[in-house]
C-alpha cells in the first residue's frame, strides 16, 4: 500500500501536476489565465515541495529508501524496462526544483507582466523535464528529458524577445545541440557495447572485465558522454555559453537557470552516472570506470578555480554570479567524482545549498535591477544597506554560505566535499578547492562592499526596499540557508542512523 | 534491398541537410530540415531502433531545428544586406560537390572495410512486439513525448508570435 | 571622624577600620568631589581637606596602634589563590604618616593655589585617588596587591600632569611611558621573586633570597622598578618636562615627596626583606653606581637651569641619588641615612616646590632672569625657602645635614670614589641653591611687568599657602636638631639590623663634618666668584656652565640627546618605521600584487568569453582533446 502510495504521489505530482497546471492555464479564458497563471504555477511548486516532504516521511515510515515504479500501469515490465526510480538523491534534487521554481515564479510576479502565461507554461514544462530527468533510470529517457528541459530553458531565455536574450538563447541552443549529438552518439556506442541502456545493467556490464572487449569503443563512448554532460553542466572549458545565457536571461529566468536548470540538466546527470544512489542499490553507469571519475574530478577542479578567478573581474553582478555558479558546480562534480559516500552526500547537499544561495543571489540581482535599473557594479549606487536592508542581509547570508563560512548551510556541504577529496588521497586537490573558497569570499566581499556597505550617496535617496513577492522570496531563501546550516549536523546524523551512508 | 534503402535514405538525408544550409528562405530551410528528420527516422526504423525512430520522427530533432532556425532567422534578418546574401550563396556554392565527394569516399571506405548489413536485424518485429515495447517498456518516453510536444508548441508560440508581432511593428 | 577619634583615644589594639578609611575614604571623596556642582568651590575644597585630615588622623592612629595584618581571599582559581592582604607595621605606618602629613600640608596649599583655575575639581579628585592608591601601595602585604596599587598610580600620575596642559599631553605621555616601563620591570622582577621564593606572594613570608644566579636578575628588575618610581636615572627625564606644565602642587606632591617615599620604601624592602643585599657585593656596587650617577648628572643639570621649577625638578632627581647610594651600601648607616634622607627630602623638597608655587602665583613666572629680591615683598616665603634650601644644601643644624652625613659615612666605608662623588654632588647642590636663592629672593627687587596683570606688585601669598611652607620649614629644623625622633623610628623599623647602632644626635665622625663644611664654604666662595665675575646672581654658575668641555656636554644634554626616553622613542620610531615598511611590503603583496595578478588573470579569463559561439565550440573540441588525453592517461 505505501509503495503504491509513493508511486502514485510521485507520478501524480512530479509529472502530472505541472501538466495539470498547463491544462488549467490554457483552458481558462485568456484574461483570467493571464491573471492567475503564476498562482497556478506556485500551487504546482508548493505541491511538489509537499510531495517531496511526504515521500521522505513515507520512506522513513516504511524504512525503504528507494522505490521504482511504472508511469501509468504496471504491464509486465521487462528487466530492461524504462521506469521511474525515486530515492533520496532524486528527492533532494526535486525539493530544490520545487523551491527554485517557486522563487522564480515569485520573481516573475514582480518582473514579468505581459508574458506571464507563457512564462508559467514554459516553467511547468521545464519542471516536468527536470522532474523526469531526476526520476529516470535509463540513459535514453534521460536524453529525452534533457531535451525537454533544454528546449523549455532556451525559449525561456528568449522570452522577452530582446535581442540580447535571443542571442543568449541561441548560444545555449547551439551548444545544447552539440551536446545532444555527442550524447546520442555516446548512447549508441554504449548500446552497441552492452546492448542495454538501463543504468544498473550498463553499470554491471561495464564493471565486468569480460565486457571490456572493445576498450576503444568504450573510451570514445566515455569521451562523448563526458563532453555532452560537461557542456550541459558548463564544466570548464565547455562552459562558454553559460555566462552569456545567464546574463541575458530575464531576471526570473536567471533565477531558474542559475538555481536549478543547469545543475539538474548537467550536474545531476553526472552525479547519477558516477555514483548511483546513496544506498548503492542503483549503481551509476560509470560507477566502476575509474578514469571517467578522474576526468570529472579534474574538470570539477578546473571549473572551481576558473570560475572563482574569472568571477573576481566581472562588472555585472549577474555575470559574476554565473561564473560563481561554474565554480560551485565544480564543487558538486568534484564531490561526486570522489566516488565515496561522503563525497556523494556532500555533492547532494551542495546541490541543494547551491540552489538556495544562488537562488537568493539571483533574486537579489533581480531586486537590484528592479529598484535601481542596473546590475552593473560600476553603475550601482553605494551604501544600499541603509536603503535595502533585507536585500543586503540576505545577500550577505548567501555570500557567506557560498564561501562556506560556518554555521551556514554552504559550510557543511563544502566541508564534506573537501573532506571526501582529502580522504580519496588528493590533498593537493583539497587544498586548491579550499583556496578557491577563499577567492569566493573575496569576490563576494567585493560586491558587498561596493554595493551594500559604505556611506549611502545622494543618488540612492529614492531607492527603496523591494516589497511583495521578491521580499518574500528573499526571506524564504535566507531562512532556509540559515536553518539548513543549523540543522545540517542533525540531518546528517539522522541519515547516518538510518544507514543511508 | 534493405541496405539499398538505407543508403538511399542516407544520401537523401545528406542532400536535404545541405539544402538546409543553402536556403535563405526560412520556410524552405524548415521544410528541408523536416525532411532530414523524416529520413533519419526512416533510417533508424530500418536499422531496428523503432522507438528512437518514433521520437526522431515526431518531435525530437525536427522540433529543435525548427526553433533553431526561427531563432537564427529572427535576428539575422535585419543584418544581412544584398551583398552579404550574394556572399552567402557563393560561399556555399561548392558545398554540394564537397558532400558528394565525401559521401563517395565514405561509401568506398565502408565497402573496402567489408561493412555488411547482416549485423543489423533483417526484419521489423511483429506489430505486437512493437506495441509491447512501446506501451510497457517505454512508458516513460511516451510521457516525455507529451511534454516534448507541449514544449515545442509553446516554443513556436513564443518565438513565431514574437517574430510576427515584430514584423507587424516594422510594417506599421 | 568620631569613630577614629574614639579609637585613637581608646588606643585599641586593632585598627582595621582605619585601614578601610585610608583606602576607601580618599577614593570615595575623590569621586564625590568631582561629582559636586561645578560652582561649588567651597564645598569641594571642604570635602577635599576633610578627606586629607581624616586620612592624616587615620595614619596617626595606625602609627600609634599595634602592628597587625589582615587578609581576605581575592582571586580563586583552583589551587591558585591570591590573598588581598594588607599589613600595618612600623615601616608601613611610618610611610603612611609621612604621606598623610605631606598630603595634608600640600592639600591646604592646593586649595588656595588652585582657586580660580579650571579643572581644580579633577585635580582634587585625582589627588585623592592618588592618595588612596599610595596608601594601598604602602599597606600592601602581597606582591600582587602591591602591583595593583602601584600600577594604579600610573593613571593618576598621567591624569594629574595632563590637567596642567590639556592641549599638549606629551609630558604626561612621557611620564606614563617611563613609569610604565619601570612598572613592567617591576612586574618581571616580582614574577622572578615569586618563582624563586617558591610561590610565596605574601611580602612578610618571603625570606631574603641570596643574590645568586637568577636571583640577581629578579633583584635588579625589582630594584629598577622601585627606583624608577622614585625617579632615579634612567627613569628621571619626565620630571623636568612635567615641571613646565603640571600644577605645582602636583610637583610638590608626586616627584617631590610621594614617589620618593614609595620608591625608596620598596627599594629598602627589596634590599632588606626580599633579597639579602650584602655590603661590597656586585649588586651593592651596581646600586651605588646608579646612585652616584643620578646625583652627579641631575645636579649637574640643575646647576645650569635658569628656571626655578626646572631647577627644583632636577634636584628632585639628584636627591634620590643619595638615597639610592645609601641603600646600595647595604650598611646599617647607609640604609638609615637613606630612609632619613627620604623623609627629609620629602619635607624640604615639598617646601621648595611650594615656595616656587608661591613665586609663580605672585610674579606669574619662575624664570630667574625676570625675578629678583622677592624677600622684600614675600618675606615669609623667603624664610621658608631659605630654611628648606639650607636644609637641602646640608647646612647644619638642618635635617638635610644629618641624613647626608650618614650617607657620606656609608659611602666612605664602601669606597672613596663614591664618597668623593657624593661630596661633589653636595658642592653642586649648595652652589645651585646659592644661585637660586640669591637670584630669586635677594638683591634688588625685580619682577616681570605684565600689562594685563591686575596685580602689578608681587605680594605675600595668603596664609593657607605660607603656613604649610612654614610648617615644613619648621620640620626641617625639628628633624635636624631633634633628629633622635625620626631616627628612633627608623631604627626601630630596621630592627635587629640596627642592633648596637644608634645614629641619632651629632654625627659620629667629626672629620667628615669638617670636610662637608669645607665643601659648603667652597661652594659659597665659588658663588661669590661667579657673582663677581658676571655681576648677576643668576649667572653665578656660568663659569661652570660655559667651562670648556662641559659647555658642549651641557648643550647636548639640554637638547635632550642624553635623555633615555628620547633614545627609546627614537628606537621605537625606527622600529615602527621598519615594521611599517615590512607591513607595507606584505600589504603590497596582498593588496597590490595579488590583486593585480588575480585581476589580470580574471580579466584575461573573462576576455576568453567574448560572446562568439564559434570560439565556444572551438573550446569544446580543445576540451575534448584534453579529456581524451586524460582518459587514456588514467586508463
Amino acid at each position: 500500500m505505501p509503495q503504491n502510495l509513493i508511486s502514485a504521489t510521485a507520478t501524480a505530482v512530479f509529472i502530472v501536476g505541472p501538466l495539470l497546471a498547463i491544462l488549467i492555464n490554457n483552458l481558462l479564458p485568456r484574461t483570467l489565465a493571464q491573471k492567475i497563471c503564476l498562482k497556478v504555477g506556485i500551487a504546482a511548486t508548493l505541491l511538489q515541495i509537499a510531495a517531496v516532504c511526504s515521500c521522505v516521511w513515507l520512506f522513513f515510515a516504511n524504512s525503504s529508501y528507494h522505490i521504482s515504479f511504472s508511469v501509468f500501469w504496471n504491464m509486465s515490465a521487462q528487466p530492461g524496462a524504462a521506469r521511474f526510480y525515486v530515492d533520496f538523491l532524486s528527492l533532494t534534487v526535486m525539493l530544490a526544483i520545487g523551491l527554485v521554481s517557486l522563487v522564480s515564479l515569485l520573481t516573475a510576479n514582480e518582473s514579468i507582466k505581459d508574458k506571464a502565461l507563457n512564462f508559467s507554461n514554459l516553467l511547468m514544462i521545464c519542471m516536468i523535464g527536470m522532474n523526469g530527468l531526476v526520476m529516470v533510470n535509463d540513459l535514453f529517457s534521460l536524453y529525452i528529458f534533457l531535451e525537454i528541459t533544454g528546449i523549455a530553458a532556451f525559449v525561456l531565455i528568449a522570452l522577452l524577445r530582446e535581442e540580447r536574450g535571443l542571442e543568449g538563447a541561441f548560444k545555449y541552443l547551439a551548444m545544447s545541440a552539440i551536446a545532444s549529438v555527442f550524447l546520442l552518439a555516446s548512447l549508441a556506442l554504449i548500446f552497441m557495447e552492452t546492448g542495454d541502456l538501463h543504468f544498473a545493467n550498463v553499470a554491471a556490464l561495464l564493471s565486468s572485465p569480460a565486457q571490456a572487449s572493445q576498450p576503444l569503443l568504450l573510451m570514445i563512448a566515455s569521451l562523448f558522454f563526458i563532453t555532452a554532460f560537461s557542456i550541459k553542466a558548463a564544466m570548464v572549458p565547455f562552459h562558454g555559453w553559460l555566462p552569456d545565457a545567464y546574463q541575458s536571461a530575464p531576471a526570473a529566468v536567471s533565477v531558474l537557470l542559475g538555481g536549478i536548470v543547469t545543475k539538474a540538466a548537467g550536474v545531476y546527470a553526472i552525479i547519477r552516472v558516477l555514483s548511483g544512489a546513496f544506498s548503492g542499490v542503483l549503481a551509476g553507469v560509470f560507477s566502476h570506470v575509474q578514469n571517467v571519475h578522474v576526468v570529472f574530478a579534474i574538470l570539477g577542479l578546473v571549473s572551481i578555480l576558473y570560475g572563482a578567478i574569472a568571477a573576481i573581474g566581472q562588472r555585472d553582478m549577474k555575470r559574476m554570479l554565473a561564473y560563481s555558479s561554474i565554480s560551485q558546480m565544480g564543487y558538486i562534480v568534484l564531490g561526486a567524482a570522489t566516488g565515496s559516500v561522503i563525497g556523494l552526500v556532500g555533492a547532494a547537499l551542495h546541490f541543494f545549498n547551491h540552489a538556495t544561495f544562488k537562488g537568493t543571489l539571483f533574486v537579489n540581482a533581480a531586486a537590484l535591477e528592479k529598484q535601481t535599473g542596473s546590475t552593473d557594479l560600476e553603475v550601482l549606487p553605494c551604501g544600499l544597506q541603509a536603503r535595502m536592508p533585507l536585500t543586503a542581509i540576505s545577500s550577505m547570508l548567501a555570500f557567506f554560505s557560498t564561501a562556506g563560512i560556518p554555521p551556514l548551510a554552504g559550510f557543511w556541504s563544502k566541508f564534506l566535499i573537501i573532506l571526501a577529496v582529502w580522504q580519496s588521497g588528493s590533498p593537493l586537490m583539497a587544498g586548491l578547492a579550499l583556496l578557491a573558497s577563499i577567492i569566493t569570499a573575496a569576490y563576494f566581499l567585493r560586491i558587498q562592499r561596493k554595493v551594500f556597505f559604505g556611506q549611502p550617496d545622494d543618488s540612492s535617496n529614492e531607492i527603496t526596499e523591494v516589497k511583495g513577492s521578491l521580499a518574500l522570496a528573499e526571506w524564504l531563501l535566507s531562512i532556509i540557508t540559515v536553518g539548513c546550516g543549523l540543522l545540517f549536523p542533525a540531518l546528517l546524523l539522522l541519515m547516518q542512523s538510518k544507514g543511508l551512508f | 534491398m534493405q541496405t539499398f534503402f538505407i543508403l538511399l535514405c542516407l544520401a537523401l538525408m545528406i542532400c536535404s541537410a545541405a539544402a538546409v544550409m543553402m536556403f535563405r528562405s526560412l520556410i524552405k530551410a524548415t521544410v528541408c530540415l523536416a525532411i532530414t528528420s523524416v529520413l533519419i527516422s526512416i533510417v533508424l526504423f530500418l536499422l531496428g531502433a523503432y522507438w528512437a525512430a518514433l521520437f526522431e520522427l515526431s518531435v525530437c530533432a525536427g522540433l529543435i531545428t525548427v526553433v533553431f532556425i526561427s531563432t537564427i532567422s529572427f535576428f539575422s534578418k535585419e543584418r544581412r544586406s544584398e551583398e552579404q546574401e550574394r556572399d552567402h550563396h557563393s560561399r556555399f556554392r561548392l558545398l554540394p560537390y564537397l558532400m558528394v565527394v565525401c559521401g563517395l569516399a565514405l561509401l568506398a571506405l565502408l565497402v573496402l572495410s567489408g561493412f555488411s548489413m547482416q549485423s543489423i536485424p533483417a526484419l521489423p518485429p511483429a506489430f505486437a512486439e512493437f506495441k509491447q515495447i512501446l506501451w510497457s517498456n517505454r512508458q516513460v518516453d511516451i510521457l516525455a513525448q507529451i511534454a516534448l510536444i507541449l514544449a515545442g508548441s509553446f516554443a513556436v508560440i513564443v518565438l513565431f508570435k514574437e517574430i510576427n508581432t515584430n514584423d507587424e511593428n516594422k510594417g506599421a | 571622624m568620631l569613630n577614629i577619634l574614639s579609637q585613637l583615644i581608646a588606643g585599641g589594639n586593632n585598627h582595621t577600620n582605619l585601614i578601610y578609611i585610608m583606602l576607601a575614604l580618599p577614593a570615595i571623596l575623590g569621586l564625590v568631589v568631582i561629582l559636586l556642582p561645578v560652582k561649588g568651590y567651597g564645598g569641594r575644597s571642604v570635602a577635599f581637606i576633610g578627606a586629607l585630615v581624616i586620612n592624616a588622623l587615620a595614619a596617626l592612629g595606625l602609627l600609634l596602634g599595634e602592628n597587625f595584618s589582615m587578609r581576605f581571599p581575592w582571586v580563586h582559581l583552583g589551587d591558585f589563590s591570591i590573598q588581598f592582604s594588607l599589613r600595618v607595621y612600623n615601616f608601613s605606618a611610618f610611610i603612611l604618616i609621612a604621606i598623610a602629613a605631606i598630603a595634608l600640608l600640600i592639600g591646604i596649599y592646593t586649595v588656595v593655589f588652585m582657586r580660580g583655575k579650571s579643572h581644580y575639581g579633577s585635580f582634587y579628585c585625582f589627588f585623592l585617588l592618588n592618595l588612596a592608591l599610595a596608601n594601598g601601595a604602602a599597606l600592601a602585604n602581597n606582591l600582587i596587591v602591591l602591583l595593583f596599587f602601584w600600577a594604579g598610580l600610573l593613571v593618576t600620575l598621567f591624569a594629574m600632569i595632563a590637567i596642567g596642559n590639556r592641549n599638549n599631553v606629551s609630558a604626561a605621555v612621557k611620564a606614563l611611558i617611563i613609569s610604565a616601563v619601570a612598572d613592567l620591570l617591576l612586574i618581571l622582577g616580582i614574577a622572578i621573586t615569586v618563582w624563586q621564593s617558591g610561590g610565596k606572594m605574601m611580602m612578610d613570608e618571603i625570606m631574603p633570597l641570596p643574590l645568586t644566579g637568577l636571583n640577581n636578575v629578579g633583584f635588579v628588575l625589582m630594584m629598577l622598578g622601585a627606583l624608577g618610581k622614585a625617579g632615579a636615572i634612567p627613569f628621571h627625564s619626565w620630571i623636568p618636562d612635567a615641571a613646565k606644565d603640571a600644577p605645582l602642587p602636583f610637583m610638590a606632591m608626586m616627584p617631590g615627596a610621594l614617589e620618593k617615599l614609595l620608591g625608596i620604601y620598596l627599594a629598602v624592602r627589596v634590599a632588606r626583606d626580599f633579597y639579602a643585599l650584602e655590603p661590597g657585593s656586585g649588586m651593592s656596587m651596581f646600586i651605588m653606581i646608579i646612585g652616584v650617577v643620578t646625583i652627579i648628572l641631575a645636579v649637574g643639570m640643575a646647576m645650569i637651569q635658569k628656571d626655578m621649577k626646572r631647577l627644583l625638578s632636577f634636584h628632585a632627581i639628584s636627591q634620590v641619588g643619595y638615597m639610592v647610594l645609601g641603600i646600595g651600601t647595604a650598611l646599617p648607616v647607609g640604609i638609615v641615612g637613606a630612609l632619613f634622607h627620604m623623609l627629609n627630602n620629602a619635607i624640604y623638597k615639598s617646601a621648595l616646590f611650594l615656595s616656587a608655587g608661591a613665586v609663580e602665583r605672585s610674579c606669574g613666572t619662575t624664570d630667574l632672569k625676570q625675578i629678583s629680591g622677592l624677600r622684600r615683598v614675600m618675606p615669609i616665603t623667603a624664610i621658608g625657602f631659605t630654611i628648606a634650601a639650607l636644609s637641602i644644601s646640608g647646612v647644619p643644624p638642618f635635617n638635610g645635614f644629618f641624613s647626608k652625613e650618614l650617607i657620606f659615612d656609608a659611602a666612605l666605608e664602601s669606597g672613596l670614589v663614591f664618597y668623593i662623588l657624593a661630596l661633589l654632588g653636595a658642592f653642586m647642590t649648595a652652589a645651585s641653591f646659592l644661585k637660586l636663592g640669591h637670584a630669586a629672593f635677594f638683591g634688588p627687587l625685580k619682577w616681570p611687568h605684565i600689562e594685563e596683570s591686575n596685580n602689578p606688585n608681587p605680594r605675600e601669598t595668603p596664609a593657607a599657602m605660607y603656613v604649610p611652607l612654614l610648617i615644613l620649614a619648621a620640620f626641617c629644623l625639628v628633624f635636624g636638631l631633634g633628629n633622635v625622633i625620626p631616627l628612633a623610628g627608623i631604627q626601630s623599623i630596621l630592627g635587629d639590623f640596627m642592633a648596637g647602632h644608634d645614629y641619632s644626635g651629632w654625627p659620629h665622625s667629626m672629620s667628615l663634618v669638617l670636610i662637608s663644611l669645607a665643601v659648603l664654604i667652597f661652594a659659597v666662595l665659588n658663588h661669590l666668584f661667579g657673582k663677581l665675575r658676571t655681576g648677576q646672581a643668576v649667572k653665578a654658575l656660568d663659569h661652570i656652565h660655559y667651562a670648556p668641555g662641559l659647555h658642549q656636554v651641557y648643550n647636548v644634554a639640554e637638547k635632550g640627546y642624553l635623555d633615555p626616553y628620547e633614545w627609546l622613542m627614537f628606537a621605537i620610531k625606527a622600529y615602527a618605521k621598519l615594521c611599517f615598511a615590512i607591513d607595507r611590503a606584505i600589504d603590497w603583496i596582498y593588496n597590490v600584487l595579488l590583486v593585480k595578478l588575480i585581476s589580470v588573470l580574471s580579466k584575461g579569463l573573462a576576455h576568453l568569453n567574448n560572446g562568439h559561439s564559434t570560439r565556444y565550440m572551438a573550446w569544446v573540441f580543445v576540451g575534448m582533446l584534453f579529456v581524451l588525453l586524460a582518459l587514456i592517461l588514467y586508463l
